[in-house]
């Protein structure tokens, strides 16, 4: 029988269970799994990491390679360096899968003269694009970029074992966003101390919820946290 | 609008179990572009994913494309 082993994430690991459950299909109570991690609330916004569980598929339901999907879906949010946790270097078909798929996607959206670089970039997989209309690559807010992003996590993790987020980046592009996302952090914290109230920030992707988490935390005077749903997922800075 | 409609279909196939069971259709009207996509059966939930992400995904790919080639598209998952 070919076992399949299936990491899921979430706030607790009775979320990560009942996610596991509507996931593939098995009652909870038949699930045989693994805490990887028991998760942690974290202290004053802190420190907050999802709960992690490994779950035995032996069903394999005809879904079960879809839950690439739910992995990122729950991923870098508000979790710790800990969360990717990845282990050596990525190996080299995951290097060429990317590439070839990469490719293939920005050919066939039709960007003039572009080049794809992938290398292992420890925590991640880096997939550099270069191209003369970058502007349209990355898209309002970076909202294609993280699109294509997401696809290929998504493409080359069906056909891989995960080993580490890809990460899509275009002239810089992610570095700008954390530099404008954390001068924001910054400016709405001061605003929510003097105001002494809570403030929110504009919507955000995890990548950018997360950089904001960890650019906050070392300012004693406010905390953080995240509310609201998908697309409007937002940081909230509160003064102590 | 050959060059959307191969866009939809290499991002449907790098998804699917079944590449070959990837068909686009395309309808322009005027500058709008109307890509009806089908797939097998078994991987319609692949290219639509966990509350539409995944369509989601893809629509916001290909609109991208076509604002390069100067048209509006609209992208139809036929199931």
């Amino acid at each position: 029988m070919n076992t399949e082993k299936i990491e899921f994430h979430a706030g607790t690991v009775d979320e990560a269970l009942d996610k596991a459950s509507a996931r593939l299909g098995i009652p909870r109570e038949q699930l045989s799994y693994e805490v990887l991690d028991p998760g942690s609330a974290g202290f004053l916004g802190l420190g907050t990491r999802d709960a992690r569980i490994l779950v035995e598929n032996d069903a394999r339901t005809p879904d079960s390679r879809a839950i690439v999907e739910e992995v990122f879906a729950e991923s870098g949010g508000e979790t710790t360096e800990e969360e990717a946790r990845p282990s050596g270097e990525a190996s080299p078909e995951i290097l060429k899968t990317t590439r070839e798929q990469l490719t293939r996607i920005v050919e066939n959206m039709g960007l003039t003269s572009c080049e794809v670089e992938v290398y292992d970039a420890g925590e991640i997989i880096a997939a550099d694009v270069r191209c003369e209309e970058s502007g349209l690559f990355i898209g309002h807010k970076g909202e294609t970029i993280d699109a294509v992003q997401y696809l290929l996590n998504v493409a080359v993790y069906r056909r891989h074992e995960y080993e580490k987020k890809i990460v899509v980046d275009c002239e810089g592009y992610r570095q700008r966003r954390i530099e404008a996302v954390q001068s924001i952090a910054h400016r709405t914290a001061r605003r929510s101390i003097k105001e002494r109230r809570p403030l929110k920030l504009p919507p955000m992707n995890a990548a950018e919820r997360r950089a904001v988490h960890l650019y906050l935390k070392d300012n004693p005077k406010v905390t953080t946290v995240s509310e609201g749903r998908d697309e409007n997922r937002r940081v909230v800075v509160k003064p102590l | 609008m050959p060059q959307l409609k191969r866009l939809l279909e290499v991002l449907a196939q790098s998804l699917v179990d079944d590449p070959d069971g990837v068909k686009v259709t395309a309808t322009e009207l005027e500058s709008t572009v109307v890509l009806e996509l089908r797939v097998a059966p078994d991987d319609i939930g692949k290219v639509i994913g966990k509350q539409g992400r995944i369509a989601r995904a893809i629509r916001t790919v290909v609109k991208a494309s076509a604002v390069r080639y100067g048209k509006k598209v609209i992208v139809e998952i036929v199931d």
